[in-house]
């Protein structure tokens, strides 16, 4: 027995093992677009055109960035702390927020205080953004870049929904946009055109349906005759009948079926008393507690004489 | 002289607003189809608890009004709109499973698991309608919702149609729940059809006794294998199994007495009346709901003619002793209790002695598990 639960065990954990973990949260945020040299496109509401550059929530959830760390160098992680106040640091899921890079913080929470152009350039001849978590060590997101690979205006962007980590410059840039320029199509629509005629999705699914349920009758199958075994052992050997009493006459099928189901629904709970000849379905007197009884939590009146 | 045409301004334009000044023959066919429920409810007796608070929301649905007077469930603002959100956002049907969990006994699925098979087989009919949904032209969304239709169960209908086509919503849901209504109509000839008298006449071993300790297992090992192989079903089977673990540990019983009454009466009135009200004539009277009524009808059928068979299938490699009644196989669509009770009725017929109500509740049952797995597939696909 003890071979056959370690087998199915062993199933279930090769069945169900991730392959990848998620995560749900701040650790959701990622860099998402860059444009370093701006001389003609997206500008603050100064009217200032700088480099810039995006966070975009890939989960579902609404993140609190405001704690967090913006940093241009691997070294100084701290260097920018997103304010805590303010209406931008609840990020929505699958929203974008754009920080400006020009090195004024004074001019509001979203403009950072460091450069993302050619001030700092790493030992690796690479430029880098990162953004931390509140405690400044655990780095979320990052993205090295090269700055000779960089044009005027032209950003450059990963495309969103995808597993794909790969940097490629954007037709246009998507300021507070996703990145997917092209006509996205639903889950629905891709399946409507693979799968015209729904045999390829009642194929699979009604595979997958069977094969669970296969597998909750397996289940219970094993642990069935686990528990009939225990059963098997615990009885005492049976006792000689000694009743001479004839069997009760129904005056209807209908009165056998319902005895049997009462005595199938309720054999094991303690509704009925133990009997040697009977069965007695006991109705319970008081079903009530005093956290639901209105009349013990009702305060008294005050006597007035 | 002024005063009177004063009033009578008033009267002419008090009119205006009446229902009768804003009545369209829609308006009248739609409350012609809600007193039709209403009857069949009190009269007939066919799924009252249903068929009474969806055929008064059809009325309150389709008394008409001049729009902008934040009446009508479509209006911001309105009562009924905020009632209905408990529909839009879909969380009234994870609450009615919790219900449904806290009321089921799982004893006879777990005494005899072969008997889960059928509530899978009988999941063909959500697959049937999906197919001729899209051969009649909706689109893989709108199919899925309308597929589900099959699963026999209204509150997995309505969850899912709220997802996949929230315009078809309505008349999914009252197709849904009129053909589960109508499951003893719709089954028995079907049953009778399919099945010989020798097959009819089969008696099954009676259910062992479970355990309390099995039945305390049977929800945590149903959820967690359930849910990690279809994690989109959770919101439904996750509610399903904690409401049964309320009922079967033994120590929550106020709780499980709560969901299984108080909440899931309260659940089911909101929901009946806002499904109800939601099929306003201007929205409800289209060719797609004329469509939708055929293919949920078809997919009963198919549901019923695919659990039936299956049994007569499985019967074939069984010994003699564990064969099943094929009278039970169309319980695998969900309609609980119904589906079951029709496999009782029929099987009585044919053996005064043979009583098949306690093994139908088996493949009834795994019936909801199936039809929520299912839902939680076509959501995990299309959604």
């Amino acid at each position: 027995m003890s071979k056959k639960i370690v087998a199915f065990c062993l199933f279930l954990y090769i069945f169900t093992f991730p392959t990848e973990i998620k995560s749900q949260g701040i650790k959701d945020l990622r860099i998402n677009e860059i444009l370093v040299y701006n001389t003609d496109n997206y500008q603050d509401n100064y009217g200032e055109k700088s480099g810039w550059f995006e966070i975009y929530n890939s989960g579902y959830s609404t993140i609190n960035i405001g704690g967090c760390f913006l940093s241009n160098d691997p070294k100084n992680p701290k260097k920018y702390r997103i304010p805590k106040t303010g209406e931008h640091i609840y990020l929505k899921p699958q929203n974008h927020l754009v920080f400006f890079a020009y090195n004024n913080p004074t001019r509001g929470a979203l403009h950072v205080n460091f450069f993302i152009d050619d001030t700092t350039i790493l030992p690796n001849g690479k430029m880098f953004i990162g953004i931390y978590d509140q405690s400044g060590k655990f780095l979320i997101d990052s993205i090295y870049y090269n700055l000779q690979d960089q044009k005027e205006n032209i950003s450059i962007g990963k495309l969103e929904n995808t597993h794909s980590s790969i940097w490629q410059p954007m037709r246009r840039t998507t300021p507070n946009a996703t990145n997917n320029i092209d006509d996205v199509k639903t889950r629905s629509e891709i399946y409507g055109e693979k799968d015209p005629f729904g045999v390829i999705i009642t194929i699979t699914s009604m595979s997958v349906v069977f094969l669970l349920l296969l597998l909750v009758a397996v289940s219970f199958k094993f642990t069935g005759n686990y528990f009939k075994k225990q059963n098997k052992a615990k009885q005492a050997p049976p006792k000689k009948q000694t009743n001479t009493t004839p069997p009760i006459q129904a005056q209807n099928t209908n009165e056998i079926a319902a005895i049997a189901m009462a005595l199938h629904l309720y054999i094991n709970d303690n509704y009925h008393e133990e009997e040697a000849t009977g069965f007695h379905i006991q109705r319970e007197l008081n079903q009530h507690t005093p956290w639901e009884n209105k009349t013990l939590n009702f305060r008294k009146y005050p006597n007035k004489k | 002289m002024d005063f009177l045409n004063t009033i009578l301004e008033n009267i002419q334009h008090f009119l205006t607003f009446t229902g009768f000044a804003n009545a369209t023959p829609g308006h009248v066919i739609m409350i012609a189809v809600g007193l039709l429920f209403i009857y069949l409810g009190i009269a007939k007796k066919w799924e009252p608890m249903l068929l009474i608070p969806i055929g008064f929301g059809i009325l309150v649905g389709n008394i008409p009004f001049t729009p902008g007077l934040q009446l009508g469930i479509y209006e911001e603002g309105s009562v009924l709109s905020y009632l209905y959100l408990g529909v839009v956002k879909g969380f009234y049907p994870p609450l009615i499973f919790l219900g449904i969990g806290a009321m089921t006994d799982f004893s006879t699925l777990i005494s005899n698991p072969k008997l889960i098979l059928i509530g899978a087989a009988a999941q063909f009919g959500i697959f049937g309608a999906y197919i001729s949904a899209t051969a009649l032209g909706f689109s893989a969304a709108e199919a899925g919702a309308i597929g589900i239709i099959g699963g026999a169960d209204g509150p997995t209908a309505i969850f899912l149609s709220s997802k996949l086509a929230p315009d078809l919503m309505g008349a999914i849901a009252v197709s849904a729940y009129s053909y589960m209504a109508l499951v003893p109509v719709i089954q028995q000839p079907i049953m009778k059809l399919l099945t010989t008298k020798k097959e009819r006449l089969i008696r099954m071993k009676p259910p062992r006794t479970v355990t309390q300790t099995e039945k305390i297992i049977f929800p945590v090992i149903g959820l967690l294998l359930t849910t990690f192989l279809v994690p989109s079903g959770l919101p439904l089977l996750g509610m399903l199994f904690f409401g049964n673990l309320l009922k079967e540990s033994g120590v929550t019983r106020r709780l499980a007495n709560t969901a299984s009454n108080s909440l899931i009466d309260i659940v089911t009135i909101l929901l009946g009346l806002t499904v109800g009200a939601s099929t306003q004539a201007t929205s409800f009277l289209t060719t797609n709901s004329v469509l939708i009524f055929c293919l949920g009808a078809a997919s009963f059928v198919v549901a019923t003619f695919s659990g039936i068979l299956f049994v007569k299938f499985f019967n074939l490699f069984l010994n003699k002793d564990n064969k099943i009644n094929p009278l039970i196989g169309n319980a695998g669509v969900s309609a609980v209790p119904d589906a079951a009770r029709v496999s009782q009725e029929v099987g009585l017929h044919y053996d005064k002695t043979n009583h098949l109500l306690m093994h139908a509740m088996g493949p009834n049952v795994a019936g909801v598990i199936g039809s929520a797995v299912a839902a939680g597939l076509l959501l995990g696909f299309l959604g």
